[in-house]
């Protein structure tokens, strides 16, 4: 999966903003990786991905969690596309719905 | 999102602690019920369309655009389906026994590919919130559906129970 990334980071159009030297900070706006609520899902669950994916504690996992629960969305990480892409796979991997965005 | 769920199983199956994995202990008609469940599972990941609310769900898209889900299952798309596939055989395998143990990697791959089999079910049955929370009417053709994802909810639950909760 790297692999395939480092690949399409090669030709990501925020690279190619950037060789242009416009939009610099185009570059430096993360993406946010958002987790949205479902109604399968068990709490427990999330809560537990959240720790072992993103070594978050218990605590601040359960969080994140009890706000997908109840807001219907919950910001999880963020960084480069890249990065973004790769929670979002492993995300799914474990059956979570997850989308990524620039932030604003 | 389910909060604890109610429905302790009346069967033998337990889950037991051991370190950082667990002893799952599934009686034959557990083993069964399960086994039939990841053949379904393995055909649909096989077979099944885009088109199928089973397989939209297990594969979701990243990105709001269309352009962009496409890229987006191009990239990951057949990385996420073999490990589907490979933790569903995975736990296939493991059930000729009705004790099994399990290291803390396979309590991952069992926990995933049995939230799988519920959001892949849950998808077909197109469970609400109320649904799942709901006791239905024992007529209700859902019912035996619903209960079945009640009882895999119930095995990963005694799973994540047995492990340690971490800090």
């Amino acid at each position: 999966m790297r692999d395939d990334l480092t690949m399409r980071a090669v030709i990501a159009p925020s690279e190619v903003r950037e060789v242009e030297g416009q939009e610099e900070l185009e570059h430096e706006r993360p993406w946010l990786v958002i987790v949205w609520n479902d109604p399968v899902n068990l709490m427990s669950y999330v809560t537990w991905v959240f720790q072992k994916l993103f070594n978050y504690s218990r605590p601040h996992a359960t969080k994140l969690m009890l706000q997908v629960h109840h807001e219907g969305r919950s910001v999880v990480s963020s960084g480069s596309r890249e990065k973004a892409e790769l929670d979002c796979f492993k995300l799914h991997g474990y059956g979570l719905w997850a989308t990524m965005s620039k932030s604003d | 999102m389910r909060t604890v769920f109610p429905v302790r199983s009346t069967e033998l199956g337990h889950v037991e602690r051991a370190g950082s994995g667990a002893v799952v202990v599934l009686d034959k008609s557990e083993r069964r019920l399960l086994g039939d469940l990841i053949d379904s599972m393995l055909e649909l990941l096989d077979n099944g369309g885009r088109d199928d609310p089973a397989v939209e769900r297990l594969f979701p898209d990243a990105y709001g655009s269309e352009a962009e889900a496409r890229a987006w299952h191009d990239l990951v798309g057949d990385e996420l389906q073999r490990n589907k596939v490979s933790s569903l055989r995975s736990v296939k395998g493991a059930l000729k026994h009705r004790r099994i143990e399990l290291d803390e990697a396979e309590m991952q791959m069992w926990l995933s590919a049995l939230n799988d089999v519920r959001l892949a079910i849950g998808a077909r049955l197109e469970v609400t919130e109320e649904m799942m929370g709901a006791e239905l009417a024992r007529d209700d053709p859902r019912a035996p559906t619903l209960a079945v994802m009640h009882w895999l909810g119930w095995l990963q639950e005694s799973m994540l129970r047995a492990m340690p909760s971490g800090r």
